[in-house]
């Protein structure tokens, strides 16, 4: 490992001001799950690593203002312990639950996995779904953007996170009982596996148990998470009860075929798309209780 | 019209089944079936078997546990020393071609570089391998494959020595790399080593397959292959070498220290009693740690600095150059009776050995000799060919292509099974091994059969847990099958001698000093030598201190490979320990007055069996002993009775006992998503004699999980000669979640070969779950899949295929 | 490169080293404090064999860098027995035949201890879910799981 001078600030302020001075060779370390492998590989070289996993004001999980804001250096480990995520937020403790490791859950925070905005990184594709905000930081103040907007790559980043910005905290609009949730992964084993393929998707319903919204994202079929209208709009209007849903699965598979037709991968996952949402979709109608 | 009858009445053109049943021996000697107790609350260390051992047969604490569980034990990696250097290698990056231009004047020129090495350096032998020294230490020119070790790099710290090795200057001439043995097999392909690429090539026949063919009321014929798999054993190559008092010592994680002296002596032209090869804790071989690793390189350096160095391997470069399991492909055609009686089999396999040869040669001769599966099979034609590549080495792996030709021949005894209608279990028993059943290369089996046994108590437990009733999916978009595979292990090294030996002395107070060559990685073979030993002079377990795999005190070993040290380094050790045991009983006899062969030995005690009276203690006798002055000292080795097999057709003895086994897997695959999920397996091994059942356990556990990877989930991916997927990341070997309820069985048959009867079982735990996974998955969703793994994205293609 | 200084508890003592910030806490407590229990695997995270215990939790040690570990609490496989008497982990995974290799073992108890101590009866699946980021070649597993099961029950006086 290259050698580097190291910050560990403990104020969001002062993290501020470092980034804002050193930016143009600075790393940025939270979990350490993916910066640490790549400093160790020389994979990075900067000459200044800033810590921000000791900036405690940046962890906590809370709702407010019809949103429910998660700081960044919230842990997976947190999120599936957090008693109102497991209860509200299915989608999110589903995710929690199968990333990683034990180990990794307890380093691994939702800002590096957003921010690292990997392929096959479990939190994109259920944040998307949730239609999730980030807020970001920095000595020239404080923006929020749709994590849509936000993956995108931009230089060095696959974000549009600026080098002297600090992802703060990742919002998604409270729950309410109208509203399900549900996340399916398919990894190479029950543990220490990243994202094959997956899928998340938000429901809305009205008073007759018709979807009025849907929101459906697919991850690691392309370089970011991808929603889908023709799925959602599909969803739109139908009644909640296996039956009439079924069919749209088919629609996966077409999407599957669209985003990645030419890739080995794709024998895989244009079936066993159908199998992710058709869980996703029982746990849909499981969480309404219509099972 | 009859080739080589190696028996008259079994092999002709005319088969008559009944001749050969009525020389099938059908009573075989009382066995017993032991099932292993639920681990209680306060481990009994009680008798499970009902064999009069007063230590055998125990579940003695393993020697090594109490260090390793407080983290004491030191592996090479742990190890430091004063004014150490650390070691580096720079390696290829290409898989073929010749070096055009080298330049290590700038590494060399870096301040705290030690010394940077090419193969100049090297005063003796610059080749190494186990069987066939194809393989420079150091490139002098020709590049065979991504890795190739080039240059050595010391330094006084790793960060100098990766900025060494970044300094180092290469340009290639790169050619054409040969990378399917399709290509290696073409007349115009660049050669690897010499003239051909056909690295070996094996026939073994008997009978006339082709006249039998005409009486087989069913055949079937299938292809089956298997690709390259990674050890990942989780500690990473690692050894450190210092001079002690001028001889050359090298500690190092290995399986075969007494190869590695000879291979680093020759290569600095010294003689060999001025290399000291002392295992260090191993974590973890399989067969990868039986080439050599770091100890050439370290022992190079070493010689040219002077200085203590030590050299760890990074995850990625130990996956990159450790050999790998061959990848083969398998065609069986076999035909058979209505009745199930297997009258004919012709196989054709291929292998890929790639750069080296290593094992190359044991793989494709033990996978021939076992080629048949544990059922006799009088007309028998089997060919073979392996090829260098420019691929990874392909090497030893648990199993030595045994694995790999057990996914077709018992794919092929269950669709024959399914062909004929028969249960395969009453398909197989028809056809086992037994006591007297004549091999295709015409050695007889004599005794120590426990197949049938294997089979009945796997039927048994699998009836035990499940019934037609209760045997159902977990949910409704979920499959589930039930499936089988059998195996047969010869013990030891095929149709070679490979002797291993052993030192014994009983102590003034009664304590032991055993000193034996054989490694022990984790399996527990000085746990295992000291049962043998403790048994054999009646002492305690605890009375025994071993010294193990050390070339300047043990004597060798041989490898830690071919499930062969309970067998040949344990007879070594029952031999050592009779020859001391040998001057105690001459002793006790004029004490006691009673005639030797009449005495008894056992937990510390000797009396006459025919008047327990008459009676002395070991301190006793140890007292005695020591006013008579005599010594208590014993020097044993065993070399298993097996022949050179006959280069025209195999014929032999390749091994001097088999081990057998059957494993039933139960899994699930979900139909939407295409997981698997393997819940149950029963694996039922005959080892002879447990001499500890719990580790015997142990090893059918790992056995069995290992081959749920290798059935499931492992599969090395290459590019052009490179290995993509170097780390636990993306090499998927299972991890808890994955592993299933496994329900290990000991069977126990007689036998005079090994001590007190025990055999082999450190390959055989892992072989018959990977055929039994394949059959699983096609009792689960109606499918035949040949090629293994079976992964996800195979399941998904072929159901969607089908649909 | 500017060194820093590290204060925490390693096995219950408080340790002051001043040590370069390019270094994983891994390499710290195996290099700096000679605590070789911790193994390198795959530094990357996925073999588990660097785990220890950081302020009650398991984690990976290839994932942290030193600095990020100042003021924090750490145990390592060393500091888990007493002057006489093993841990009842340590006990069972003799007592169960868990050990093979070893190269796992301390991750693996680490990993278990870890369990145990905010949980004290995990059944057989919350066991296997707590070692699944500790991978082993030798064992299949099914040893471990009984140790653990073991030591839960004598930690109950079952």
């Amino acid at each position: 490992m290259r050698a580097f001078n190291f910050f560990s600030p403990e104020t969001v302020e002062e993290a501020l001001d470092l980034l804002s001075q050193h930016q143009d060779s600075i790393a940025v370390i939270a979990g350490g799950t993916d910066l640490i492998i790549d400093l160790n590989e020389g994979g990075k070289k900067p000459d200044y690593v800033l810590d921000i996993s000791q900036l405690k004001e940046l962890d906590y999980i809370s709702e407010s203002d019809g949103m429910l804001h998660i700081g960044a250096n919230t842990t997976f480990a947190t999120l599936e312990k957090n008693e109102l995520i497991s209860e509200y937020y299915p989608a999110i403790a589903k995710m929690a639950d199968y990333m990683g490791s034990p180990q990794i859950r307890e380093l691994g925070t939702v800002g590096g996995n957003v921010v690292s905005a990997s392929v096959a990184g479990d939190s994109p594709t259920v944040f998307l779904a949730y239609d999730a905000t980030v807020v970001l930081q920095s000595k020239r103040g404080t923006r929020e953007m749709s994590i849509e907007e936000f993956n995108v790559n931009r230089g060095k980043f696959r974000c549009q996170i600026e080098d002297d910005e600090l992802l703060i905290e990742v919002k998604i609009p409270q729950a309410n009982s109208n509203f399900a949730t549900a996340y399916r992964k398919f990894g190479k084993r029950k543990s220490l596996a990243i994202v094959v393929l997956a899928t998340a998707m938000r429901i809305e319903r009205d008073r007759d148990n018709r979807i009025k919204d849907a929101r459906v994202t697919l991850g690691a079929v392309s370089l970011h998470p991808m929603r889908s209208p023709k799925i959602e709009k599909a969803l739109i209007g139908k009644k909640l009860d296996m039956e009439e849903l079924e069919p749209v699965l088919q629609l996966y598979t077409e999407e599957i075929d669209a985003a990645i037709a030419s890739r080995p991968s794709v024998v895989y996952k244009r079936e066993g798309i159908r199998g992710l949402a058709k869980g996703c979709m029982m746990d849909v109608l499981e969480q309404y209780g219509l099972v | 019209m009859k080739k080589n009858v190696r028996n008259p009445e079994q092999t002709t053109a005319t088969i008559d089944t009944s001749v050969r049943d009525s020389k099938v021996v059908t009573q075989p000697p009382q066995r017993k079936t032991v099932e292993p107790q639920e681990v209680p609350a306060q481990p009994q260390k009680s008798e499970t078997l009902d064999r009069d051992f007063s230590v055998l047969g125990k579940n003695v604490n393993k020697k090594d546990a109490y260090e390793k569980v407080i983290g004491k034990t030191q592996f090479a990696g742990d190890m430091k020393r004063p004014n150490m250097l650390y070691g580096g290698v720079f390696r290829s990056k290409i898989p073929a071609g010749f070096i055009d231009h080298l330049d290590i004047s700038k590494a060399a020129a870096i301040p705290g570089v030690a010394c940077v090495l090419t193969y100049k350096d090297i005063p003796g032998l610059n080749q190494t391998g186990i069987i066939i020294k194809d393989e420079p230490i150091l490139v002098e020119n020709k590049i065979r494959r991504i890795g190739d070790a080039i240059c050595l790099v010391a330094a006084e710290t790793e960060e100098l020595v990766e900025e060494a090795l970044n300094a180092i200057e290469i340009e290639y001439d790169e050619i054409e790399a040969v990378l399917t043995i399709d290509r290696a097999a073409e007349a115009d392909s660049p050669k690897i080593h010499g003239e051909t690429n056909l690295h070996q090539s094996k026939h073994l026949f008997c009978g006339d397959v082709d006249a039998a063919f005409e009486q087989c009321d069913v055949i079937v014929e299938k292809t089956y292959s298997s690709g390259m798999k990674s050890h990942m054993f989780i500690e990473p190559d690692a050894g450190l070498a210092e001079y002690v008092n001028g001889i050359l010592t090298i500690y190092v994680s290995t399986q075969n220290p007494h190869f590695d002296r000879g291979e680093v002596a020759n290569m600095l032209a010294i003689s060999h009693n001025k290399v000291n090869v002392i295992q260090a804790a191993t974590g973890g071989g399989f067969g990868g740690k039986l080439d050599i690793g770091v100890q050439c390189h370290l022992g190079l350096l070493c010689y040219h600095t002077g200085r203590p160095i030590k050299m760890v391997r990074k995850r990625e470069e130990s996956t990159m150059v450790s050999s790998k399991r061959h990848p083969m492909t398998m065609h069986y055609k076999t035909g058979a009776k209505k009745d199930g009686t297997i009258l004919a089999m012709k196989i054709h396999m291929t292998g890929d050995t790639g750069a080296y040869a290593s094992y190359g040669p044991a793989v494709i001769t033990r996978a021939v000799v076992h080629a048949t599966g544990p059922y006799y099979v009088p007309n028998v034609d089997i060919t073979a060919e392996f090829y260098y590549t420019n691929n990874p080495m392909s090497g030893a792996f648990r199993g030595f292509g045994v694995p790999q030709i057990s996914i077709a021949h018992e794919g092929q005894m269950n669709a024959l099974a399914r062909e004929l209608g028969m249960d395969p279990i009453d398909l197989r028993i028809k056809n086992a091994h037994r006591v007297g059943t004549i091999l295709p290369t015409g050695q007889e089996l004599t005794e120590s059969v426990g197949f049938v046994e294997t089979l009945e108590a796997a039927r048994e437990k699998m009836n035990e847990l499940f019934n037609d009733e209760t045997y159902q999916p977990s949910a409704p978009n979920k499959k589930r099958g039930l499936g089988i595979g059998c195996m047969w292990y010869g013990i030891g090294n095929t149709g070679l001698p490979n002797p291993a030996g052993a030192f014994v002395e009983v102590l003034g107070d009664c304590s032991v000093n055993l000193l034996v060559g054989c490694a022990d990685i984790g399996q527990g073979s000085t746990t295992v030598m000291a049962q043998i030993c403790a048994e054999e002079l009646g002492l305690n377990y605890e009375d025994i201190n071993v010294t193990y795999a050390h070339t300047m005190v043990t004597p060798e070993g041989g490898a830690t490979s071919a499930s062969r040290q309970t067998f040949i380094s344990g007879k070594a050790t029952q031999n050592a320990a009779y020859m001391a045991k040998q001057t105690l009983m001459e002793v006790a006899s004029d004490y006691l007055k009673v005639p030797a062969e009449r005495l008894i030995f056992r937990e510390r005690k000797i009396w006459d069996r025919e008047d327990p009276d008459t009676k002395m203690t070991y301190p006793m006798l140890m007292m005695e002993m020591r006013r008579i002055g005599k010594l208590a000292l014993g020097v044993g080795s065993y070399n298993p009775k097996t022949t050179y097999l006959s280069p025209k057709d195999m014929s032999g003895i390749p091994f001097e006992v088999y081990s057998y086994a059957t494993a039933i897997v139960d899994l699930e695959v979900n139909v939407e998503t295409y997981e698997t999920e393997v819940k149950n397996v029963i694996s039922v091994h005959d080892v002879g004699t447990a001499v500890n059942p719990q580790m015997v356990e142990a090893q059918i556990e790992g056995g069995v999980v290992m081959g749920i990877g290798f059935a499931l989930f492992e599969d090395v991916i290459l590019t052009r000669g490179r290995i993509k997927n170097l780390n636990f990341s993306d090499y998927i070997i299972p991890a808890a979640m994955d592993a299933p309820k496994i329900y290990p069985l000991i069977v126990e048959s007689e036998g005079e070969a090994g001590p007190f009867g025990a055999k082999g079982v450190g390959e055989p735990a892992l072989i018959p779950t990977i055929p039994a996974c394949a059959d699983a998955v096609e009792n689960a969703v109606g499918i035949h899949f040949g090629n293994l793994p079976i992964l996800y994205i195979d399941i998904a293609r072929e159901m969607n295929r089908k649909r | 490169m500017q060194n820093i200084l590290v204060n925490m508890t390693v096995n219950g003592e408080p340790i002051s080293r001043e040590t370069a910030p390019n270094r994983r806490l891994l390499d710290f407590l195996r290099e700096d404090l000679g605590l070789t229990s911790v193994k390198e695997g795959c530094s990357v995270g996925e073999c588990g064999a660097c785990t220890v215990i950081l302020n009650g939790k398991a984690v990976t040690s290839c994932l942290i860098l030193v600095g990020q570990a100042i003021g924090t609490e750490v145990v390592t496989l060393e500091g888990l027995h007493g002057e006489d008497e093993l841990d009842p982990l340590q006990q069972a995974f003799i007592d169960a035949g868990a050990v093979q290799c070893g190269f796992c073992t301390p991750g693996m108890i680490l990993a278990a201890k870890a369990l145990l101590d905010e949980n004290e009866e995990p059944d057989r699946e919350q066991i296997k879910r707590s070692i699944s980021g500790n991978l082993c070649r030798c064992t299949g597993y099914e040893k471990i799981i009984e140790a653990i099961e073991l030591a839960r029950d004598r930690r109950l006086n079952k």
